[in-house]
């Protein structure tokens, strides 16, 4: 029997930004934003609750006086990245 | 995007397509690096040969401007590049290690030169180069560039049993192979090629 999959995970944007940011040390809101094309208000909504639930961090500051938000993954997300693959794979048969 | 429900064929589509794009982007900057210095490595090589081979031994010092060349498009490059980057790669480290590792053990080289001994710096030298491309291109998966440092590797064999004049020859070839055409590639590509 599958293991049921990470609801924060299953979902679209969410997934789209886990799987950059997997592949990519540390990202900018704005390349998050371009490469999702997700409006600003969403993408914003939906990094929060991958950061409330500890997937990501995201760093806040300032790049010629505008302000600049910095995401990167947390080994907690990158677990569960992981395992939201093995269980997608298992829930495919693709082992 | 919306934050639409998916399938699980959808989930799988979407990391595919995600991962894809954010390897492409490191890739444009290395591009212009491959190019940049194996553009100046082969001219210098080129030139050396020339040097020795018709007896111009006058000029090979004005060859080394090369680097002094590549040096600073390096670097104004590595500006512009910054301020303009929005990502950072777990693949960066890698380059810059790796390649600050064999310039210091060329400039090691070169620097004993006279212990060493002509006839084998250039050898020694693009057996250091070859396991940057080696190691870059296997890490990063990129075909062109492995197969680029197995053919310097080959070209190091050869070249322990040659010519001074024909081992710059060959240096130029090796960094044709292992540097210049694969920066053609990546940057014609701006995509991955796998070798597994």
């Amino acid at each position: 029997m599958p293991n049921e999959l990470d609801p924060l995970l299953h979902s679209q944007l969410r997934l789209s930004v886990m799987s950059l940011l997997v592949s990519l040390k540390e990202a900018e809101f704005t390349y998050l934003k371009e490469t999702t094309k997700a409006t600003a208000g969403n993408l914003s909504v939906q990094l929060d609750k991958l950061k409330e639930a500890g997937y990501i961090e995201i760093a806040k500051s300032f790049k010629n006086n505008y302000p600049l938000t910095k995401c990167s993954i947390t080994p907690k997300g990158l677990k569960a990245f992981e395992q939201y693959v093995t269980d997608i794979k298992n829930y495919l048969h693709l082992d | 995007m919306a934050n639409d429900k998916i399938n699980e064929k959808d989930s799988l589509e979407i990391i595919r397509s995600m991962v894809t794009i954010a390897r492409r982007e490191h890739s444009a900057g290395a591009a212009y690096y491959y190019i940049l210095w194996g553009a100046i490595v082969m001219f210098f090589s080129i030139a050396t040969f020339c040097c020795l081979q018709f007896n111009m031994l006058a000029w090979q010092p004005y060859t080394y401007m090369l680097f002094l060349v590549g040096g600073i498009l390096s670097m104004i490059h590595s500006k512009k590049y910054d301020k303009e980057e929005k990502t950072a790669s777990w693949f960066d480290d890698l380059y810059k290690y790796v390649w600050i590792a064999i310039s210091i053990g060329l400039g090691l080289t070169w620097a004993f030169v006279g212990v060493i001994g002509f006839s084998n710096i250039i050898p020694i030298s693009l057996l250091l180069y070859g396991m940057g491309a080696f190691i870059t291109g296997g890490v990063i998966r990129f075909y062109p560039s492995l197969v680029g440092g197995i053919i310097c590797f080959l070209c190091v064999i050869v070249s322990f049993n040659v010519g001074l004049a024909l081992q710059s020859l060959i240096c130029a070839f090796a960094v044709l192979c292992a540097h210049l055409i694969p920066g053609i590639l990546m940057k014609k590509s701006n995509k991955l090629h796998t070798y597994a």
